[in-house]
């Protein structure tokens, strides 16, 4: 069986020579590939929530900063081939990214925490007071009013 | 050395609360490099999200099967699954595994018959 060119299948030979030439094409056109690691944004209420994939990276490898509604997240790492091995296949995105976001909403910059397990990048970003969301008080009133 | 991509967006997409729902877990082929040296192979694999006890390995005949379960936090749950077929030179029973960071690295030692052997050239007269 032939697997496809790259990544169709979730099934690849390593070891075959036809192959390997293919491999060798698809690694020149993915060696400089502009992929970037999947990120986003999400609305937990209180807090924005920044997410980004970057497997591999240690924490001094990221710089993230907060100024005026914007958030900017700078990974830049090093990915370098394991002495002694030569890279035959190249699928993985460079981690060499900046990634700058406007906030839609006001949140408490001195209150902006970031960590990364797991190669998961999560940074929490608690709404301003006047932005986040706000509990209305229901009234009873009377019946009379509505008929 | 690559460039840095920098990219600039006004307005971000805001999706729902990640704790809205519990669809079934999303189905992914994680991307892998795959290098060789004389000794075997280094395949590895980005496995982001994914804890060490989430990582299960399985040979079956010649298919060597990566599965990686992520669990609902930040990022949706996933299986993360990835088969690959081993070269007959690889030796199964020594195949061992790391996960760093999110990282999965899996080394597959060539069988000692398998590896390369230098033959010393005599010299005649």
């Amino acid at each position: 069986m032939l697997a496809p060119l790259f990544g169709l299948n979730d099934t690849f030979r390593i070891f075959d020579s036809f192959e390997r030439e293919l491999e060798r094409m698809a690694q020149r056109r993915t060696a400089r590939s502009p992929l970037r690691s999947p990120v986003g944004l999400t609305d937990e209420g209180s807090h924005l929530l920044f997410w980004a994939e970057i497997p591999g990276v240690a924490d001094n490898e990221v710089d993230v900063t907060i100024d005026r509604g914007v958030l900017a997240v700078k990974v830049h790492h090093l990915a370098t081939a394991p002495s002694g091995y030569k890279l035959v296949r190249s699928e993985r995105p460079s981690l060499r990214f900046e990634q700058r976001l406007e906030l839609p909403v006001k949140v408490d910059e001195g209150a902006v925490t970031a960590e990364i397990v797991d190669g998961l990048l999560t940074v929490k970003l608690p709404k301003a007071a006047e932005a986040a969301p706000r509990k209305i008080p229901v009234r009873a009133a009377s019946t009379e009013h509505l008929s | 050395m690559e460039p840095t991509t920098q990219n600039t967006s006004s307005s971000p997409r805001v999706n729902e609360p990640s704790k809205a729902a519990q669809p079934a877990p999303l189905k992914l082929i994680p991307p892998a490099d795959v290098y060789e040296s004389q000794d075997g192979f280094l395949v590895v694999i980005d496995l982001a999200g994914v804890s060490s006890d989430g990582v299960s390995l399985e040979v079956d005949k010649d298919m060597l099967t990566v599965t990686g379960q992520r669990p609902q936090k930040v990022l949706p749950a996933a299986i993360l699954r990835r088969s690959f077929a081993l070269p007959e030179e690889v030796d199964a029973e020594r195949i061992s595994a790391a996960l760093d960071r999110g990282v999965l690295s899996l080394t597959l030692p060539r069988r000692a018959a398998a590896k390369p052997r230098q033959i010393a050239v005599k010299k005649l007269g």
